[in-house]
Order: C-alpha cells, then structure tokens, then sequence
C-alpha cells in the first residue's frame, strides 16, 4: 500500500517537473488579443511610422502620375529628394520609396533583376512624362487615343501602348514595395533572427521587424488600428480588403496578431508558422489579381473600351510583382524572367491595342500554373 | 521508503528543460574546450600578428611621411604613398576586431571612417588647432586612412600641385597634419596592441556563451564586418543598392588614388576567409577554427557551403576594375552582381552559422526602418 501511493507520489512528481518544461500553449493558452496592440510596462511597443509614411508618399506619388509633371518630379517622389510632397511631414521625413523597392533582406530575385525593375520603373516614369503629359488636362474629344497615339479612352489617360502608367507603377509598387518587404524581408530569418531582448528604444529589435512587415499592409492607420481596416489604404491594403478575399484577409490580420504574440513570448517556432501563413496568403492575393485581370481583360479586349485598358494596366503592375512572391518557402511563383517576359508580351507590337484574347487567357492560365490557383 | 523517494526525486529534478534558446545553451566540457581553442588560435595566430603588422607598416609609413616633410618631392612622396597603400591593405585584416579597447574607443572610426570630409580636413590645417583625440563625428571623418588618402591623393588632381602644399606658405601647417594624422594612428595603434597584452588571458579564459563572453563577441564582430564593413561599405553603398542603385563616387574606400579599392576588398575577403579557417598569419595552418566548430557540432554541410559561397564571391569581385569609380559612372552591373554574390553568404552566417553556435546577434540592423 505504502509502497504503490509512493510510487505514484514520485511518478506525479515526475510527471509535473516535465510537463513544466513545456512551453505549452495549448493546456494554458492566452487569448490570442483581438487587436494588433502590443505593450510592455503600460507602453506600447508596436511602431510602423515609416511604412505609414512610405504608403503615405506612394498615393501621392499615384496621383502625380495622372497629372502634369516632370520626370525630374516623379523620381524627386520616388526619393523623396528636393521636397517633393505636398504633404510637409513627409518632405521632412528620411524615407523614400525607392530605397525600399525591390530591395529585400531574402530576395528572390538578384541584385542585377532588382536593379532593373528599378530601372523599369524610372522608365515609366521617363515613358509617362514624354508620351502622356503632353495630353494631361485635354479630353477624349481632342486628344482621343489610338494605337500608337497617346491620349484619351473616357477618363483613362493612355500612352501609344494604351498603358495607363498610374496603375502600372502602383500595382508594381504592391509587389515591388509592399509584398517584398513583407515577405522576404521583415518576415524572412535574417530579419526576425535578431535580438528580442533589448528594450532600450522600448519594443525589441524582433517586435519592430514585425511590425514593419505589420505597417507595409495595415500602416494607413496609425498605431491604433484595431480592426484591420484596409478601405483607406491604396497599395496591399486595399487588395487585401476587397470582396473575394475575405478569408485571406482574416488570415493575414490573425496570424500578423499571433506573430507578434509569440515574439513577446518567445516562441520562434510559433512566429515562424503564422509567418508562412502570411507569405503565402498574401502572394496569394496578389496572384489572384494578375489573374482576374488578364481574365478580365480577355472579355473585354473585343471592345477596346476604358476598363480593358485600364484592367489590363493594372494586370501588368500585378505581373511584375509576381517575382516578389514567396510560397512560405522562400520561392517566388514566378522568376524575374518569366515576369519581364510576359509584360514584354502585353508591350509587343503595339501594347495592348494588339493583344487577343488568346494570349491573355494563356497567360492566365500560366500564372494560374505556376501559382497554383 | 523513504530512501528510496530520496533516491528518485533528484533524479526527477535533474530532468532539465533544454532552452534552446541562443546564449543560454547549455555549456558542456566539450563546448567550452571548444571555445577555447577557437579563442586561443585566433588570438595568437591572427588577432596579434595582424595588430603587429600593422603597427609595423604605420611605423614606417611615418617615417616616409618624415623624410617627405623634410624634402617634399615626387620621389618622397611616392615613398609615403607606397606606405600608406602598404597600410591600408594590412588595415582590412584588423577592420573587424572590434574587442574590448579597441571597441571602447571606437578604434576602426579613427582608422578608416570614408569617405573622410575635405571640409574638415583643410580648416584643421589652416587653423593649425585640432585634437584627433576627440570622439567626434567631425574628428573621424578628418583622421585615418581616408584622410591620408586626401592629404596624398586628394588635394589636387596633378602630382606637382599636391606636393606645392606641402612647400608653399602653408607647407608647415600641412606637413605637420600629414605626421600628426599618422602619430594618432600609432599612439592608437600602440594602446590597442597593449590592450592586446593585458587582456588576453582574460579574453581567451572568457569560455562562456553568453552576450558578454569573448565568443559571442568575436563571432558577432566577425559578421557586423562582413555585412558592414566589408558588404555594404565596400560595394553597397558605392553601387547605391539602398539608394535605387544611384551611384555614389564618394562613398568608394580610397576614391581619391582610385585603383586600390579592388585590392582592398579583396584583401577583406580573404581575411574574412582566412578568419574562418582560423587561418595562421604566421605560419599559414589552419588551427581551430569555426569550420572544427561547426564541424564539431554535427554540421559538416554548413562550413563547406559558407567557403563556397565565399568563393563565388572573390570570383565575382577578382573581374571588377581595379578602380571601383568607373563601375560607377560605367558599367555597373559586375559591381552588382558583386554584391549579390557577397550577400549569398550572409543569411548562412546571420542565421544558420548564429543557429548552430547559438549565439545571438548583438547587433540592430541599420539599413533606414
């Protein structure tokens, strides 16, 4: 008797000093917090302030580029170099877009490939100021565009490729901006392999790296956003909250909260598991896009009518940010390659007044392959 | 009965939970004994050596600079020159000790902080009044390597020019920056070598891994340079890669002799290498190194995968020109692909190589939130 309650006193004692080793989330789980708020000694620790600006300059930059200005201007916009915002806080402020464009810790393209969609961009930016400008402020009536003539379809401003160049730059600048430093750089193991104990400036090292990658999504709204509201945001955000997409958006918004909360408790391979949720969500929205939009498009492109070109314009942007994708794993759906190739394609002859419906459902169907969709 | 529940529950207790957790890892014989070697060989077969070197390099680039001062020609100052290339190319094997005083003081600001500022350069020599002791921004952007680099190179783009400052009016008041800059470079030098002396039991005894343990400390040192010093000061920022790839000229390691900046990153490299290897400068052997460590810890594929990465990456910076400047106002794709090459054996030493020694990064990355 003595003997057998001995026994199973030294087993329960055994049993509890192992079960304490656990980090066990699961026997004694704290509520995951509704909300992205996060604080260390009643301070909050959450900080996004250049994300919120760097999303704050790419909307103006988006309207620069359906007005009349310079190339000198847009690259200005694009630096944030020679005041260039109307926005003084973000004149003042020491970040820019283009530093951060297709500029990953964990690239999945080169250095070379990310030079060009750099030099891509500041080719459009080059293409708008010589082609469209010119027609800015003037109508359909007098300046209607056809092929290989810059001008006007209703209130779609279009160079001779029928290219709408706002959405071009912007929806690149989803993948380029946005996703890239999301995917493969705040949320990659170079950036969240780094101190997570030091709380000098507050939030550690770790935190803030997350929160970045939080800010480049949901950084239209300040340190207090508490729902997730994507309506005002004009990059990820918005593509994120749009009908379709609503498990995707949960997902995202649930595992950045989960993320964060298990860097404030430690627990990397938690962080690391709700990251890849996020990676893979996310590409996959993008990837989405790319391919309503040159489904879309295949519908339309009998009628050659405003949202043709302006959906197929958007398409391309999108297009160029699939090599900025990353399954989870670190690999992008698509290679640089096969992206610049593929918008090569919609640019062939005379841009988009040329294309079929063949080739656009093809190239549907082969981003659909290769993101798996 | 009772012995026997005395007998078990210590048992029980001794069951431990393994952390895990960088810097806490627990510190077996094995681990220590390994630390320790590692410590000991790189100290006596790399640290010191390079430091001796070196000091031996800066006392004869001053006694070039004197000769120059007293005799200032073409022949005298080439002999400075020759010098001071000497130096700087036994520097990159140093660049990345930043150990106790050597870190206090900032020593590898005082020696090569680039680009330096002609600015502050010329009003030191027209006022005559300057303290290159001083820790700030504007007495390391006016001292070192960089400085010398202007004082020999930058002043003027023809030969016969630059030697006329050190004769005309003011030829005193440059003469004597010229020896005062590489005076402060031995009186740093020096300590640094003392310091060297003092503490190395200390450093070499400090087996733990914790944040403050000589290990942890000169694997983090080690990788701040290749990501810092060497990545991004050498090729990087120059190829403007956080700058939308807009060139920047100045920011070249020796802009204005213009075609030592291949050799001394190679140079880098190969001490970064040669650091890994625990690579003797003395006799060439390897001794324990981070790749027995590795090794040591049941990874056999990681070491080999960080040489062969480093590898592609001396072959990528061997092609550039041997002046960095025109990739820059040229072809700048090699210099590109440069630092892609380069930035491959990164994540295996942030993430992997800090994974299997379990040491945590103590550095905060600095490339603008």
């Amino acid at each position: 008797m003595k003997l057998k309650n001995l026994l199973q006193v030294v087993l329960l004692s055994g049993i509890v000093v192992l079960s304490s080793c656990k980090k066990d989330s699961s026997s004694n789980p704290d509520p995951v917090a509704p909300t992205y708020a996060f604080a260390h000694e009643g301070a909050s620790t959450v900080s996004y302030g250049g994300q919120t600006a760097r999303l704050n300059m790419a909307s103006e930059l988006s309207s620069a580029l359906s007005s009349d200005v310079t190339e000198v201007m847009l690259n200005d916009m694009f630096m944030n170099t020679n005041t260039p915002f109307a926005d003084s806080e973000l004149n003042a402020s020491t970040k820019n877009i283009g530093g951060k464009t297709a500029n990953a810790a964990e690239p999945t393209i080169s250095a070379s490939e990310q030079a060009a969609v750099t030099a891509a961009i500041q080719g459009w930016f080059s293409t708008y100021a010589t082609d469209v400008v010119p027609i800015i402020g003037s109508n359909a009536d007098v300046h209607p565009a056809s092929a290989g003539v810059a001008g006007w379809i209703d209130n779609r401003e279009l160079d001779g490729k029928g290219l709408e160049y706002d959405q071009v730059i912007v929806k690149t600048l989803i993948g380029g901006l946005c996703l890239d430093q999301v995917v493969n750089s705040y949320l990659s193991p170079t950036k969240l392999n780094v101190d997570n104990s030091d709380r000098s400036e507050g939030h550690t090292a770790m935190e803030h790296h997350w929160d970045e990658g939080f800010g480049y999504v949901y950084g239209k709204f300040g340190p207090e956003n508490a729902t997730g509201d994507l309506s005002a945001d004009g990059l990820l955000g918005k593509y994120v909250n749009k009908a379709g997409f609503e498990a995707e958006k949960e997902a995202i918004f649930n595992a950045f909260v989960a993320g964060r909360a298990a860097i404030v408790a430690m627990d990397y391979d938690e962080r690391d598991a709700q990251a890849a949720i996020i990676k893979q969500n996310l590409s996959k929205v993008v990837a989405q896009k790319a391919v309503d939009y040159l489904e879309g498009a295949a519908s339309d492109v009998a009628s050659l009518n405003a949202d043709y070109f302006h959906g197929l314009s958007e398409g391309y942007g999108f297009i160029v940010s699939l090599q900025f994708t990353n399954d989870g794993n670190g690999n992008a759906y698509m290679t640089h390659q096969e992206c610049m190739d593929m918008v090569a394609a919609l640019e062939a002859g005379n841009g988009l007044w040329d294309r079929t419906a063949e080739e656009l459902t093809g190239m549907a169907a082969q981003v659909r392959e290769k993101a798996g969709l | 009965m009772r012995k026997v529940l005395l007998f078990i529950s210590p048992i029980l207790f001794l069951i431990s939970c393994s952390d895990g957790g960088g810097g806490n890892g627990s510190t077996t014989d094995n681990q220590i004994s390994n630390r320790t070697s590692l410590l000991e060989n790189v100290t006596n077969n790399i640290i010191i050596p390079s430091y001796n070197n070196l000091i031996e390099d800066i006392n004869n680039l001053s006694v070039t600079a004197t000769s120059f001062s007293s005799n200032p020609t073409q022949q005298t100052l080439d002999q400075v020159r020759k010098a001071w290339v000497k130096t700087y190319v036994t520097w990159q094997a140093v660049e990345m000790f930043n150990i106790n005083l050597a870190e206090e003081m900032e020593y590898y600001k005082t020696m090569n902080t680039y680009p330096c500022t002609p600015g502050y350069i010329d009003n030191n020599i027209s006022s005559g009044s300057y303290d290159l002791s001083s820790i700030t921004d504007q007495s390391r952007k006016s001292q070192g390597l960089p400085a010398l680099d202007y004082m020999l190179y930058g002043l003027d783009t023809d030969t016969n020019a630059i030697i006329n400052y050190y004769v005309g009016v003011n030829g005193s008041n440059y003469c004597n920056y010229l020896n005062d800059l590489i005076q402060q470079m031995q009186t740093n030098t020096n300590a640094i070598i003392a310091d060297w002396q003092n503490e190395k039991s200390n450093f070499i005894n400090s087996s733990g891994n914790s944040a403050t343990s000589s290990f942890n400390k000169l694997t983090n040192d080690f990788v701040y340079y290749y990501e810092k010093g060497f990545r991004a000061n050498k090729i990087g920022i120059p190829v403007g890669k956080w700058n939308a790839w807009a060139p920047y000229q100045a920011g070249v390691e020796a802009r204005y002799r213009k075609d030592i900046s291949k050799r001394l990153a190679q140079k880098a490299l190969i001490s970064c290498k040669d650091f890994f290897t625990g690579k003797s400068m003395l006799t060439g052997a390897t001794g324990y190194s981070y790749v027995d460590f590795l090794a040591d810890h049941e990874d056999q594929t990681l070491s080999n995968d960080i040489l062969s990465k480093m590898e592609l990456a001396k072959t990528a910076v061997d092609i550039l020109d041997n002046n960095f400047i025109s990739h820059l106002t040229g072809n700048n794709s090699p210099m590109i692909d440069a630092y892609d090459a380069i930035q491959q054996v990164v994540p295996l030493l942030k993430v992997e190589m800090f994974g299997v020694l379990q040491v945590d990064p103590d550095y905060a990355d600095s490339d603008g939130d």
